[in-house]
């Protein structure tokens, strides 16, 4: 009984943040996050779960009672068929702007109306980051580069 | 003489004058460096001097519609991040310049020779530092791959770049202006890249190395892929989103093209988010002002 509640408290943090996702394409709920982990149900399109977390390219979901593992590709986080959007050569058009500048932000009439602000570029050299700073802020938090890093290649 | 080799002879060379001198002189480093920090933007080639120039023009342009915020707590944030990215990437010795624009679109920008913007409207919808090293990835991506200064020199045509290369190198290193009709003739054609959008493979091609450049950073690279899920979750017809919408291929697409990625970076999937880190560094900054 304690121990049952150990691990249901444990949870709570988590459940706390959920957020709802959606099934995108039918998949298999797994309870690793790997590709050869066990199935523990099929999900079809468009069924509802709770996001508990993320581990790299794999979602946590509770599906009614059962806990487990999605691919992070199988799930996105709207409900199928809401929005999506105009369509326009293939780029989505966010069609109805009526929302004032200040609100929405700056967009295409803005910029073209904008002045060109050189001193506002040749501000930015005095508050250039050392590469030295930078790395220390890496080795803070623990970031360690990888060996093949600087060729641009494939991880 | 590469610039690296130019560099530790000016340090060598420093070094030799502060000993001769030190003991009449006080031993001013600071000095010294800053003093080779001018020589290595002095020694630039003049393609690197037109990527510049032209970088400096078309980052003008952009803080014509916004302007930087005045924290400076955060900006140092970004630019600690965006640096540590850049440093992964092929072109490390870059001039990188990170800026958070005040504004509520959600969008982020690239320009020619290390310019990396990225709005407080983007930055309030990240959950972490690896969301938000996947976002500056993508655009040192654009910047690396020269995709920007490729499509402003198509643009330009020959004559306005020898004008703009002779004329920079005549500055040299120095902040001098722009003459008026060299920038309006680039801003021009800046807004228009702007406001029309690279070409969708660009698009995929920054998606996929700024991916990587995260990853190898140490980074969890999914990232990018959880901010473009974010923004696929958003409402279309949100005002905010309307110029990254009209210039980039949805979330959705770019979604299923990093997908073909997933076996890749697996190996990378057990790397930090940073979330305390981010929390703490930039949420309460950017969303104070939402």
């Amino acid at each position: 009984m304690i121990r049952k509640l150990f691990w249901a408290l444990l949870w709570l943090p988590l459940l706390a943040v959920a957020e709802p996702g959606y099934i995108s394409d039918a998949t298999d709920l797994r309870d690793g996050p790997y590709a050869d982990a066990k199935t523990l149900q099929s999900l079809p399109a468009a069924a509802p779960v709770e996001i508990l977390g993320r581990q790299g390219g794999w979602y946590q979901v509770q599906v009614g009672q059962q806990q487990g593992w999605v691919r992070m590709s199988s799930l996105r986080l709207r409900a199928p068929g809401a929005k999506a959007g105009v369509l326009d050569g293939g780029r989505a058009v966010a069609t109805q702007t009526v929302a004032t500048t200040g609100v929405r932000g700056f967009g295409k009439g803005e910029l073209q109306n904008a002045t060109p602000d050189v001193p506002a570029v040749d501000a930015l050299e005095a508050a250039v980051v050392a590469e030295a700073d930078a790395r220390a802020f890496a080795g803070q938090a623990g970031l360690q580069a990888r060996p093949d890093s600087g060729k641009g290649g494939s991880p | 003489m590469s610039i690296r080799t130019f560099i530790c002879a000016a340090l060598a060379g420093g070094g030799l004058l502060a000993s001769a001198t030190a003991a009449a002189i006080d031993f001013d480093l600071g000095k010294i460096v800053s003093g080779v920090k001018q020589l290595k933007t002095a020694v630039i080639g003049p393609d690197q001097q037109e990527e510049h120039e032209l970088g400096r023009i078309a980052a003008a342009t952009l803080l014509g519609a916004a302007k930087p915020m005045s924290n400076r707590e955060l900006q140092a944030y970004v630019g600690k991040v965006g640096l540590w990215v850049a440093l992964q990437s092929e072109r490390p010795d870059l001039p990188w310049r990170f800026a958070v624009l005040d504004d509520n679109s959600i969008n982020a920008f690239a320009a020619p020779g290390g310019y990396v913007f990225v709005t407080r409207g983007l930055l309030a919808r990240l959950h972490n530092e690896a969301e938000l090293a996947g976002v500056l990835g993508h655009e040192i991506s654009h910047v690396v791959l020269k995709h920007h200064l490729k499509a402003l020199r198509r643009e330009a045509g020959t004559q306005l770049l020898s004008d703009l290369g002779s004329d920079a190198l005549a500055q040299k290193a120095g902040r001098a202006s722009i003459p008026p009709e060299l920038l309006n003739t680039v801003s021009a054609q800046a807004k228009t890249l702007y406001t029309r959008g690279l070409d969708k493979s660009d698009e995929y091609a920054a998606d996929q190395l700024g991916v990587q450049l995260a990853g190898h950073a140490g980074y969890d690279p999914y990232g990018l892929l959880a901010v473009l899920q974010t923004l696929d979750s958003m409402d279309s017809n949100d005002g905010s989103l309307a110029l990254l919408y009209q210039t980039h291929p949805r979330p959705a697409d770019r979604l299923a093209q990093l997908d073909k990625l997933s076996e890749q970076l697996d190996a990378f999937g057990q790397q930090p988010t940073l979330e305390p880190r981010f929390v703490a560094s930039a949420s309460a900054a950017v969303t104070a002002k939402k």
